[in-house]
């Protein structure tokens, strides 16, 4: 460099230089500042379309993915077990035990009755023996041989009664 | 960026930064006011906003003044016939018309660089960056065009009365 800055020629001009105040010419700073808050507040322009592209793309993505989807479905059957918990018994109502069967050899044959009690029996049922004259046969006590045999009371002696006693109890049937 | 910080820039530098678009264009303050509207539209505020408006303003002048290139000759005569550069003070070392012309006959680059250091504050290293050159051409840019002004202006040495021609 030719000439120092700390020339006190130059150090003077620009001292006197800068004394002078620059104008602002026509510049309205009022109208500045109010166009400088509008210019702070004014959003994006590429806000909205780029908003309205991403959104139709989105469309146009998600419509594409239905139309491609698969009309036929495979469906698959799962078989599932459950336990079936078991059924909970009726209730019955207890019913009245049957009559015991007769035995088979009572069923087929026929009562046979045997001796005088058969004669007289039928006899009673003919109506040719009252119900009077027939001796009873379910008397507790035992009825006398007298009696059953239709004789007069005292007509067998000791002896006759003896053996028809013995007959009858030894067998228990009438003989 | 915050309405004060706008504000300080606005009233500190807008006199400043439409001088220096004078060296260009015929309407300086459109080039401004722009460079302010450019600068709220920024979504970060810029490290050095004032070196920032500069160069801004400058390429703002060099495209309005490149667009008129055909009426380069109004562009002269209005020049010629606009308001005055400087607030007229009485108490100014310098008279204000003579100033300007001074300033009005030094070449582009040399009354570029003094304007943005005198009246912007910009240092060397910033007003190379606004102009795209080294600092060390800035600087010596600065010296010739204040020679050239001291010559022109006849300022006086300060311990001498004598003027210098």
């Amino acid at each position: 460099m030719s000439e120092d800055l700390r020339n006190p020629e130059l150090n003077a001009l620009e001292a006197a230089l800068t004394g002078l105040k620059p104008t602002s010419g026509s510049l309205d700073r009022e109208q500045l500042m109010f166009r400088a808050g509008q210019e702070s507040m004014r959003r994006p322009q590429w806000l909205w379309p780029a908003t309205t592209a991403v959104l139709a793309f989105a469309i146009v993505m998600l419509g594409g993915l239905l139309a491609m989807r698969p009309t036929q479905r495979e469906i698959v059957y799962v078989r599932i077990e459950t336990p079936v918990p078991p059924a909970p018994l009726p209730y019955e109502e207890p019913s009245e035990p049957e009559p015991a069967p007769l035995p088979q050899a009572l069923a087929r044959a026929p009562l046979v009755l045997k001796g005088d009690y058969a004669r007289l029996r039928d006899e009673l049922l003919s109506g040719k023996v009252s119900q009077a004259a027939a001796p009873s046969y379910f008397a507790p006590d035992p009825t006398s041989l007298d009696q059953l045999l239709g004789l007069p009371p005292e007509a067998l002696d000791h002896i006759g009664r003896s053996r028809l006693n013995r007959a009858f109890s030894r067998t228990g049937e009438p003989l | 960026m915050g309405p004060d910080l706008f504000r300080r820039l606005l009233d500190e530098h807008v006199a400043a930064l439409t001088l220096y678009a004078r060296q260009w264009c015929a309407a300086p303050e459109d080039v401004v006011q722009e460079a302010f509207l450019k600068l709220v539209r920024q979504k970060l505020p810029p490290d050095n906003c004032v070196a920032w408006l500069y160069r801004v303003v400058r390429n703002g002048a060099i495209s309005v003044a490149r667009s008129a290139q055909r009426r380069r000759r109004h562009e002269l005569d209005a020049a010629a016939q606009t308001p005055a550069w400087f607030v007229e003070h009485d108490d100014a070392a310098l008279d204000a018309d003579a100033a300007t012309a001074a300033l009005a006959e030094l070449p582009l680059e040399q009354r570029e660089v003094i304007v943005a250091h005198l009246w912007g504050g910009l240092t060397f290293e910033q007003i190379a960056e606004v102009a795209g050159c080294s600092s060390s051409t800035a600087h010596r840019w600065y010296l010739a065009g204040l020679s050239a002004l001291r010559e022109r202006l006849g300022v006086p040495c300060p311990k001498t009365s004598e003027t210098r021609s």
